[in-house]
């Protein structure tokens, strides 16, 4: 066919190309090697080469096709189409989809199940409990015959003491290792909603180990179990560096097994002294809260006393006051009294002069008005000359002839005519 | 396991008479009565810790027997 094509007449390349591509590239092909020199360009298109110990072929893929990003030095199987890229007349397989073989398949399964749980909340940190600070039932899950299991048990007898632990030995690596962790957790929540006795705290723990050894705490199974239980679970595996989806899930992540001791119990020294710290400070507060009383009792008192001594002061002082004050003012009642009564008896004697001096001045001039009296004057022989009416005769001139009066003498009267 | 005041519960308490003398004006009888338990849960704690050990359970072992 070919030597008829090429007798009959002269192809472009782009017809070239098209032809190779029509024969070579009419089904998928698996291919496995090695990954090499693999890049990704604008986030979208995946070029790598696959080789084995002879030859090299150079890949293309969308980075939908591949996934997981490859590793230089990764197993993978591709399917593909080979084909001539006309734009570089470069020979490569046009990749549809990727498995990683080997150590290689186990990580991409890791990270991939790693990234769904994430997404669907296992790791959040909001739902992540606390354990208590001091614990009295655990609840150990993992092989009794382990170094996990000894560390995690001397590390506990070494900090603390009066703990119930109990221990659910299962498998830890192996086909039937998860659905046994599994039962564990159900166990654990079934204690839970039975009420008694039922754990504090779970404790997921085992040694380090390869990929394949951790399977079962990489399992999604076991990952689910550690999500839903009901009591909060410590996770404690191997080594430091190694990490496992269960660390991711778990309410608290220890670096190995002994830490999750530490985690879970409490340092009997530490607590000793803290325990040391009350007790003094319960007796310094008592002794300040006494001496205080005392203090403000003794104080109280004394300005009680203060106080009072004042009042006494006070009032023995009024008295003083009065006492000193009291005599003079009797004195000076006593001063007033006597004026008065000197006054009185002044203004007594003043009247009884006055009324003496009027005596005398009535006496005398009762005496005067009889001596100047009528009868007086009689009695010293005068006579008292009257008319007939009554009228006095004090002129001689007064009367006249034949007029009768009369003449009273002491003795009697005596009736005239005038001549 | 659960009828006897627990080790977390008794501390708890502890803490709870500690706060009771951080107030200032208290009453000395109260005071006083808060004082002897504090100081009685102190030494009751510091007892156990002295002396308690853990005890291990197998679980497996109970399941079996039942």
């Amino acid at each position: 066919m070919y030597k008829k094509v090429n007798r009959m007449q002269p192809l472009s390349v782009t017809q070239f190309i098209q032809l190779i591509n029509n024969l070579v590239g009419f089904e998928q092909l698996a291919v496995e090697g090695e990954v090499s020199g693999f890049s990704v360009s604008q986030g979208k298109f995946v070029f790598f080469s696959l080789k084995d110990e002879a030859s090299v072929i150079e890949c293309f893929a969308m980075t939908y096709a591949i996934g997981v990003p490859l590793k230089d030095g990764m197993k993978v199987r591709v399917w593909g189409t080979p084909g001539l890229y006309a734009k570089s007349g470069r020979f490569r397989i046009t990749v549809s989809s990727v498995e990683i073989l080997g150590e290689g398949a186990l990580q991409a399964a890791y990270l991939a199940l790693k990234k769904k749980l994430e997404s669907e909340g296992l790791f959040a940190v909001a739902r992540k409990r606390t354990i208590p600070r001091f614990v009295s039932h655990v609840l150990f899950i993992g092989s009794q015959t382990s170094a996990a299991y000894t560390d995690f048990i001397r590390v506990a007898h070494n900090r603390w003491g009066g703990v119930l632990i109990s221990v659910y030995d299962v498998r830890v690596q192996g086909e039937s290792a998860a659905m046994d962790i599994v039962g564990a957790f159900n166990f654990a929540n079934a204690l839970m909603q039975q009420g008694d006795s039922c754990p504090d705290v779970i404790v997921l723990s085992r040694g380090g180990g390869s990929l394949e050894d951790l399977q079962s705490f990489n399992d999604e199974r076991v990952a689910r179990a550690v999500f839903g239980s009901l009591i909060p679970v410590v996770v404690g595996v191997g080594h430091e560096r190694d990490e496992t989806l269960v660390d991711f899930v778990a309410d608290v992540r220890a670096s190995t097994p002994s830490n999750a001791a530490e985690r879970i119990f409490p340092d009997r020294i530490a607590v000793l002294q803290e325990l040391q710290s009350f007790g003094e400070y319960l007796s310094f507060s008592m002794d300040s809260l006494v001496h205080k009383k005392k203090t403000f009792l003794t104080s109280s008192l004394f300005v009680f006393e203060q106080g009072v001594g004042e009042v006494i002061k006070n009032a023995r002082m009024h008295m003083n006051t009065i006492m000193t004050v009291l005599p003079r003012l009797q004195a000076q009642i006593q001063f007033k009294k006597t004026q008065i009564v000197q006054m009185v008896a002044g203004h007594e004697q003043r009247l009884r002069n006055i009324v003496l001096q009027l005596q005398e001045k009535i006496s005398f001039l009762n005496k005067t008005m009889t001596l100047l009296s009528p009868h007086a004057l009689l009695a010293r022989g005068y006579s008292i000359v009257k008319r007939k009416n009554g009228i006095l005769v004090t002129s001689a001139r007064d009367v006249v002839r034949g007029e009768e009066i009369s003449i009273t003498m002491r003795d009697g009267e005596i009736d005239v005519t005038v001549q | 396991m659960a009828k006897k005041e627990t080790f977390g519960e008794k501390y708890e308490r502890l803490e709870q008479l500690s706060h009771y003398f951080e107030k200032g004006d208290l009453d000395i009888d109260e005071a006083l009565t808060k004082f002897e338990e504090g100081v009685g849960l102190v030494k009751e704690l510091q007892k156990h810790l002295d002396s308690v050990e853990n005890k291990i359970a197998d679980i497996k072992q109970k399941l079996q027997d039942v």
